[in-house]
């Protein structure tokens, strides 16, 4: 994988976001340990990680809430600049509403304060595409988790921000309100924004990012488009529908781990083995309805690191 | 600038659309005057039967006189003269004993006493006509009761006996005591306030009613600067608290600097605290004048009112909202909120003292003890007007560098605090946000 520095030469000032050797520790604990990251301008950025992994830390330092014990970042080209910046836009994993207020009120406020003066007009067309218009006059007390989560989304993004930052933006969304906010997403990029997000949700990155960015334990562990990720890992997967049982494929040489899904099972190869020769050992035990041999999904990807069972920096089980 | 007055707005709004803040509105002035109301209440619901005494009176020369004293009383002093009616009890003298009580005598009217048949009982030493001595106050007679009321019975028998015995002297010695009592007649000393000038050019004495009001003005002084900032302060610890734990924190800092949001908080307090200024003020003087007292409306101080008033706010509320920016919730808010809550209450254990001589020592200096200032220099501006206005502009001066101390310090401590999570810092930790900020 290119390194992040080459990317910034390659770029130059077409960046949205550089870090640079960052590094922040609370006390003796080291929440991100030298990172390096670009985001070029206009794309979709995935951050994913597991709980506790430097996400959210990762974040707040490119909002400038956090500063960095080392390293330099500088968001929109500028190197030290202020956390209350109207060129970025920011929804925190949990909310950062108003209980009290009203819905249109408070979007009003948020608006004001990014320096969007006349907002009623707009604050109202998102109201209206989120299907919230009538809860406009009602304090968000009375909302739905997902109302919430969708009020907080155009508070974040009601000014349109060159960069918008969104930890967590899916979670408690049902599948119609994810879709209608993965539009939003879309259009913004369209319009020329930045995004950045964090997810837990692996299908979600595979099909909404352009690049996808993976911290463990303070350190980047993933960063590249899904097909550069994938390819680093090569066509390891085996996904089977066929007689023989879970212990019986567990026992085939060259299977390194074996996950059964009810309708298909999908084994994982070790280093160097023959996917014919496990063909072969297949049909022997019985019949085979389904073979097909494929690059790991981002979940996959992501447990395998995440469970401590292949993690290196950029490294795939076939590099 | 901008982003101040956007939070400083939705601060006030916040706060003044509140039904608690509407209820405090009404309940204020209620709290203030429930005191006074109690009493009138109380007043016409007071013990008014009669209270039997029983004198034991060895020289059996002081009862006649203190049966006479005791008639007068209960025919014109223990009814109201304008109403009519009684408001207080007839005290019925019974006599006892003419010798002194032996123990089993005592006992006795002890249980009368616990029964509830008697009030009380007198007795009086057998040698009290023999206590000629000037300037020696000797015990010579003893009022035995159970009850915590026998203290205006004990101040009654201390004149009457005294009257009676004074009539026994005048009578051995040969005067008529009738010339000596209507030598001494006492007459009745009134306490008014000064005269003012009319709108209209009149000139217009103080009259015993507005006199009385007059003299609880400083003190409703006191207390409207009191409340009005307390009635502020609170909310602004919680709400920073609630931005704290809704994570709108984050947000805000996403969009203002940390001095902006605190600055925007503590003026949109300022004017939820001049609000109420403006209506107590305003209801104050429509009832003044209703009631034909506008002049002792201390109108010529409402600059210095609304000035200390506008520091007060930000003085105490910058502490209020550093003390919610440094804690997680409202819990761990306490122990750092007590030394603020005290020094905060201190103008309100001394006010008497300071009313009782505006322009003492101790009056003078405490008043420009910043955090008593705000509070203690109106109320001594209008209790005398003889304070030189040296004393409320150097108090100016001196509470407005306070506060820029105070609201530069806060911001040190809000801008850490606002993020930190976990336990709440110790003073110790606090006082190095500040210092190193």
């Amino acid at each position: 994988m290119a390194s992040s520095t080459v990317k910034t030469e390659r770029l130059g000032g077409m960046n949205a976001v550089e870090l640079e050797k960052v590094t922040k520790r609370f006390g003796t604990h080291v929440a991100v340990d030298s990172l390096d990251l670009v985001v070029p301008k206009g794309t979709i950025y995935g951050f994913i990680g597991p709980n506790g992994s430097g996400k959210t830390t990762t974040l707040r330092m490119i909002l400038r809430i956090f500063h960095p014990d080392e390293g330099r970042i500088r968001v929109m080209g500028i190197e030290r600049g202020s956390a209350a910046d109207n060129q970025v836009g920011y929804l925190p994993e949990e909310r950062g509403l108003y209980r009290k207020m009203r819905v249109r009120e408070q979007l009003q406020f948020y608006a004001a304060l990014k320096g969007l003066r006349r907002n009623r007009k707009v604050v109202d067309e998102w109201l209206e595409r989120f299907g919230l218009a009538e809860w406009a006059d009602k304090k968000v007390e009375v909302l739905s988790k997902g109302m919430s989560q969708k009020v907080q989304f155009i508070a974040a993004v009601v000014s349109r921000p060159v960069l918008v930052i969104l930890d967590e933006p899916f979670s408690g969304l049902d599948p119609v309100n994810m879709e209608a906010l993965k539009d939003a997403v879309i259009e913004l990029r369209r319009n020329g924004s930045t995004i950045i997000f964090s997810t837990h949700d692996m299908e979600i990155a595979e099909r909404m990012c352009d690049t996808i960015f993976m911290i463990f334990q303070g350190r980047k562990v993933l960063d590249g488009t899904l097909a550069e990720i994938q390819a680093q890992y090569g066509e390891d997967v085996i996904r089977v529908r066929a007689a023989a049982t879970e212990k019986d494929l567990a026992k085939i040489q060259g299977v390194a781990r074996v996950n059964d899904y009810g309708q298909t099972m999908e084994l994982r190869m070790e280093k160097e083995a023959d996917s014919q020769q496990i063909l072969r050992e297949l049909t022997a035990i019985g019949r085979v309805e389904r073979f097909e041999l494929a690059r790991p999904a981002l979940h996959d990807i992501f447990v395998r690191i995440a469970g401590q069972e292949d993690h290196r920096e950029g490294g795939g089980a076939n590099a | 600038m901008h982003k101040i007055w956007i939070i400083s707005k939705r601060e006030y709004l916040a706060m003044v659309r509140t039904k608690t803040f509407i209820v405090t509105i009404v309940l204020m002035p209620l709290l203030m005057l429930g005191g006074i109301l109690a009493q009138e209440f109380l007043e016409g619901r007071i013990d008014i039967s009669d209270k039997h005494v029983v004198v034991i009176d060895p020289t059996g020369r002081l009862m006649p006189g203190m049966q006479a004293t005791a008639e007068r009383r209960n025919l014109y002093e223990v009814f109201d003269k304008k109403s009519g009616h009684q408001v207080s009890s007839k005290f019925v003298l019974e006599s006892g004993s003419n010798k002194p009580l032996t123990d089993e005598e005592h006992l006795a009217l002890s249980e009368r006493v616990r029964k509830g048949e008697l009030f009380a009982f007198l007795e009086i030493y057998p040698d009290i006509l023999e206590q000629r001595e000037l300037g020696r106050l000797e015990t010579k007679a003893v009022v035995y009761s159970e009850s915590l009321g026998a203290g205006s019975l004990r101040r009654w028998v201390f004149l009457s006996v005294n009257a009676a015995l004074q009539s026994v002297r005048l009578a051995e010695a040969g005067i008529d005591a009738m010339v000596v009592m209507q030598a001494m007649a006492p007459v009745d000393v009134e306490n008014l306030g000064l005269s003012t000038r009319t709108s209209d050019g009149k000139i217009k004495r103080a009259n015993k009613a507005s006199r009385k009001v007059a003299q609880l003005v400083p003190f409703a002084i006191l207390m409207l600067m009191f409340m009005t900032i307390m009635i502020v302060a609170n909310p602004m610890l919680q709400s920073v608290i609630e931005e704290k734990q809704q994570r709108i924190a984050e947000v805000l800092l996403g969009s203002a600097q940390p001095f902006d949001i605190m600055m925007g908080k503590l003026l949109g307090n300022v004017g939820v605290a001049l609000t109420l200024l403006v209506v107590y003020g305003f209801g104050g003087v429509f009832w003044a004048s209703r009631y034909d007292m506008l002049e002792i409306m201390p109108l010529h101080l409402a600059g210095w009112i609304l000035a200390y008033e506008v520091l007060a706010v930000m003085l105490y509320g910058s502490v209020f909202i550093a003390i919610g920016a440094a804690v997680s919730e409202q819990r761990e808010a306490q122990s750092l909120l007590t030394p603020v809550v005290m020094v905060m209450i201190f103008p309100l254990m001394v006010w008497f003292e300071i009313l009782r001589e505006p322009m003492g020592g101790f009056a003078t200096w405490l008043s420009l003890f910043p955090p008593a200032t705000p509070m203690l220099m109106p109320m001594r501006l209008c209790a005398t007007s003889a304070v030189p206005l040296w004393q409320p502009l150097l108090g100016i001066a001196i509470v407005l560098l306070s506060t820029l101390a105070t609201v530069w310090a806060a911001g040190r401590v809000f801008r850490i605090g606002i993020l930190a999570q976990g336990k709440a810092p110790k003073p110790r930790e606090l006082i190095r946000w500040i210092l190193r900020g």
